[in-house]
C-alpha cells in the first residue's frame, strides 16, 4: 500500500526537525537576522518555514546557545543572531554526534539494502 | 502593507505581554523582507491577493503566536493515559449513580414520570460530571507537579523495582481508580453536605450535632490520606509488604474516624417548615446511623482480611 503524501510529509518533517538545530547553529557562525538565515539555509537546500525557525531561534537563545541584538539596517529594525561560546561547544559535540549517526546509517544501509 | 500590520497586530493579541513587542517587531520585519523580495522578483508592487497568499502560508495568527510559547499542559504526558482512564470511570460511575438514584426514586412513586427522570439523569450526570472532571484534573495536576518537583521519574533506578516474584500480586489500576473515584466523590459530597448545614434553603434546613461538626476535619484527613494512597497505588505496579503495611495504616486512620463517628451523637436532622410556618423535625434514627457505620466497618474488616492473605503470600 503506497504511503499517503501527508504521512510522508510528517515523517520527513520529524526527520528534519532534529537536524535544524545543527543547521541553525552552523549557519550562525556568521551573524544573521531571521530572514537572511532562512534564505541562506534555503540556498543550501534546507527549507525551513518561519513558524519553525523563529521559535527555534528563541529557544536556542534562552538556552544560551545564541546571542541576539536589535539593529537598524537598510532603514529597518532587525534582530541579529549569532552563536555564543556555549553554542560553539554544543555545536562541536553535535557535529561529532552527527558524524557518528552518518557512519552508523551508512553501515546500516550497506548491510541491509 | 496594511495587511502586514493587521496580521502582526492579530498575532500580538494572542501573545503574553512579555513577548508581544519583541515577537511582533521581528515578525513584521520578516514579513516586510519577504514581501520586498517577492515584489523585486515580480518587478511590481504586490496585489492584495499576493499579500493574502503570503499571510495564508504563515498560518492563523493564533497558531503563529502559539509556536512562540511552551506547550504546557495541565496533566503531564506520562500521567495522561492513567488520567484518561480514571476520568472515564469517574463519568461512568457518576452516570450509574444517577441512574440508580432515579430508578430508586421512581419505585417509590405511584405515578412515575419517566421523561422527568430521564432529564434528571442527564442534568445530574452533566453537573456531577463537571465536578468530577474538575476534581480529577486538579488531583492529576497536583500529582504531576509534585512528580516533576521531586524529579521522581528522572531519579528512577532499577533498584527501586519491587521484588516481584510469581506470588507477587499486581495492583489493578482499575480497582485503585474506582477507590480514588469513590473517595473523591465522598470527599466532595460530605463537604457539600456540611456546607449546607444550618443554612435555610427555602423551607428546608439541615442540622448536625456539634460532635459531628468537630469530626469533619478528621473525616477529611482520612479521605485525603485515602486519595493520596490510591494515587500512589495507581502508579505502583505490584503489592509489596511495605505497601500493605501503609495500606493498614491508612485503614487504621479511617477506623479511628469511624469509631469517633460511632460514638458521636448521630444527630443529622432535617427541619421543614410548612406553608403555615410550623416547623417539623425529621431526625435520622440512631439505629440507621449505627447500622450504616457497622456495615462500613464490616467491609473494612473483610478488606483487611484480603490484605492479610496478600501479606502472607508475599512471605
Amino acid at each position: 500500500m503506497p504511503i499517503e503524501p501527508e504521512r510522508l510529509a510528517k515523517l520527513t518533517m520529524e526527520l528534519r526537525r532534529g537536524v535544524l538545530i545543527l543547521a541553525a547553529l552552523s549557519a550562525l557562525q556568521q551573524e544573521h537576522y531571521g530572514y537572511s538565515l532562512r534564505k541562506q539555509l534555503a540556498s543550501f537546500g534546507l527549507e525551513i518555514d518561519e513558524g519553525t525557525l523563529y521559535p527555534l531561534l528563541r529557544r536556542l537563545e534562552n538556552q544560551g546557545l545564541l546571542t541576539s541584538n536589535w539593529r537598524e539596517e537598510e532603514g529597518r529594525r532587525r534582530r541579529f543572531y549569532q552563536i555564543s561560546e556555549d553554542g560553539q561547544e554544543a555545536l562541536a559535540k553535535m557535529n561529532c554526534e552527527w558524524n557518528n549517526l552518518n557512519k552508523a546509517m551508512s553501515i546500516l544501509k550497506e548491510n541491509t539494502l | 502593507m496594511n495587511w502586514l500590520k493587521r496580521y502582526v497586530s492579530s498575532v500580538k493579541h494572542y501573545l503574553p505581554n512579555k513577548l508581544k513587542n519583541d515577537v511582533a517587531d521581528e515578525l513584521y520585519s520578516d514579513l516586510q523582507d519577504q514581501c520586498d523580495d517577492k515584489s523585486a522578483e515580480l518587478g511590481r508592487d504586490l496585489t492584495d491577493q499576493e499579500y493574502h497568499q503570503i499571510l495564508l502560508n504563515r498560518g492563523h495568527p493564533m497558531s503563529v503566536a502559539a509556536s512562540y510559547q511552551p506547550h504546557s499542559t495541565l496533566v503531564s504526558e506520562e500521567l495522561f493515559p492513567i488520567y484518561l482512564q480514571v476520568l472515564k470511570w469517574v463519568i461512568f460511575t457518576l452516570l450509574i449513580v444517577q441512574i440508580v438514584t432515579a430508578i430508586t426514586g421512581l419505585t417509590y412513586k405511584t405515578d412515575p414520570n419517566y421523561i422527568r427522570a430521564a432529564i434528571q439523569i442527564i442534568s445530574g450526570t452533566f453537573n456531577s460530571g463537571l465536578m468530577g472532571f474538575a476534581s480529577v484534573t486538579l488531583v492529576f495536576y497536583l500529582l504531576g507537579e509534585s512528580i516533576n518537583r521531586k524529579e521522581i521519574l528522572k531519579n528512577w533506578h532499577p533498584k527501586k523495582l519491587p521484588t516481584f516474584t510469581d506470588s507477587g500480586e499486581e495492583i489493578s489500576i482499575f480497582e485503585s481508580s474506582i477507590e480514588l473515584v469513590f473517595q473523591l466523590l465522598f470527599l466532595g459530597f460530605i463537604n457539600n453536605i456540611f456546607a449546607l448545614l444550618d443554612l435555610k434553603m427555602g423551607i428546608v434546613t439541615f442540622q448536625a450535632s456539634e460532635q459531628l461538626h468537630a469530626m469533619l476535619p478528621w473525616i477529611n484527613l482520612a479521605l485525603i490520606l485515602g486519595v493520596i494512597f490510591s494515587l500512589y497505588k495507581i502508579l505502583a505496579p505490584y503489592w509489596t509488604k511495605r505497601l500493605i503495611v501503609t495500606n493498614w495504616l491508612v485503614y487504621a486512620v479511617s477506623y479511628m474516624v469511624l469509631v469517633g463517628l460511632y460514638q458521636a451523637d448521630p444527630v443529622i436532622a432535617l427541619e421543614i417548615i410548612n406553608t403555615e410556618g410550623i416547623a417539623t423535625m425529621y431526625d435520622l434514627p440512631t439505629h440507621w446511623w449505627t447500622n450504616f457505620l457497622f456495615v462500613i466497618g464490616i467491609v473494612f474488616a473483610i478488606d483487611i482480611g484480603f490484605y492479610i492473605r496478600k501479606y502472607m503470600r508475599l512471605n
